[in-house]
């Protein structure tokens, strides 16, 4: 059968599994558990011992608990990933047998966060590189070893890139002649009138 | 404690290293457990010839029966590895304009491999076209339907 929040495509076994393990701990708890799933998937710290409490009522296991995080953190990011709305996911879980009460906590949490967690999502896509920042200088050359009289402008340019991987930042120095840099400034004029009207 | 010096007791720990490892990681003959290594008669018999006393093979025995299945795991482990899957990240991007031709569409998948070798990670971004990719996943399911084939079913038979 397949599921929107799957992506059009089966439930995974590990997740079907998990799905009694979350219908053992109370509606409340868990959607306090997925506020904590959600901060993880924001990217801010989770706190660990805070869920450790809430599932100890249930008297789940250390594997159960890691394996309720894993399954909550696995329906809330690909429910955004394709962007499943609220309501659809509140009953694809039924389906899947979770009770309604937990379906319909983990859907209102899913939901505040829902934005959050898209441009999140979007930030984390896959990037070859990033342009940090741009400085520059102009400056004017009076003279040089290959002629007395030069008296033109130059454009110091540095492109401080940061490559995926390595998260430091490369710098790039780039120094242009005043006609080059008019042809550099007239082609990226082109390509922003391009980007302005896909916005 | 033992006021024996610091060279015997190394050579003492190394002799039992190999003594341990060595016997574990053989499969010895007949009669041999598949799953762990030389059978008790084989080692009594190989650790006989050393002359300890009869405690002291005993004690050996006893410490090869109790830790070779680990050994064999961790021995398992050392094999030198090829860079091994992690995860792919992927994109789909399409291309509208360059400078050179303006009203493109020209799409791309891109993608990052990241790899695992031996605890280091490394990543390999990789660029295609809807085409190429698709016949690459033609050809990896065509060698994952492979394993269907008769041939590959006797052998995994076998080996079982």
């Amino acid at each position: 059968q397949r599921f929107r929040f799957c992506g059009d495509l089966d439930c995974p076994d590990w997740v079907l599994a998990e799905i009694s393990t979350l219908a053992k701990i109370s509606s409340v708890k868990l959607k306090l558990i997925c506020a904590q799933v959600l901060r993880d998937l924001l990217g801010e710290a989770i706190e660990y011992d805070k869920i450790l409490k809430l599932t100890s009522d249930a008297k789940l296991e250390s594997g159960d608990v890691k394996a309720t995080i894993a399954v909550l953190g696995f329906i809330l990011s690909s429910a955004a990933k394709h962007s499943v709305d609220s309501e659809s996911l509140s009953s694809e879980l039924q389906q899947l047998g979770l009770p309604k009460e937990h379906a319909s906590g983990l859907c209102r949490s899913y939901e505040e966060k829902q934005s959050p967690l898209q441009d999140r999502l979007r930030a984390c896509s896959l990037r070859l590189s990033q342009l940090g920042s741009v400085h520059w200088r102009v400056d004017y050359t009076l003279s040089s070893s290959e002629l007395q009289e030069v008296n033109e402008p130059v454009v110091h340019l540095t492109f401080n890139v940061r490559a995926r991987e390595r998260e430091e930042m490369t710098a790039v120095p780039v120094t242009l002649s005043a006609n080059k840099f008019w042809v550099l400034l007239a082609e990226l004029k082109q390509a922003q009138t391009l980007m302005n009207t896909l916005l | 404690k033992l006021n024996i010096g610091v060279d015997i007791i190394q050579h003492g720990v190394e002799g039992l290293v190999y003594l341990l490892t060595e016997s574990s990681k053989l499969m010895a003959s007949i009669p041999f457990d598949k799953e762990f290594g030389i059978s008790e008669v084989d080692f009594q018999d190989s650790i006989h010839v050393l002359g300890f006393s009869d405690e002291l093979n005993k004690s050996l025995l006893q410490l090869y029966l109790d830790n070779r299945k680990e050994i064999r795991s961790i021995l398992g482990e050392l094999a030198p590895r090829l860079p091994s899957y992690h995860s792919l990240e992927w994109r789909l991007d399409v291309q509208l304009a360059s400078r050179s031709l303006r009203q493109q569409i020209k799409p791309a998948v891109t993608m990052k491999l990241h790899l695992n070798q031996n605890e280091d990670q490394t990543a390999q971004v990789l660029q295609t076209d809807p085409a190429t990719l698709l016949h690459l996943i033609q050809q990896l399911e065509q060698a994952l339907g492979e394993m269907k084939m008769n041939h590959c079913r006797r052998i995994v038979r076998n080996m079982k």
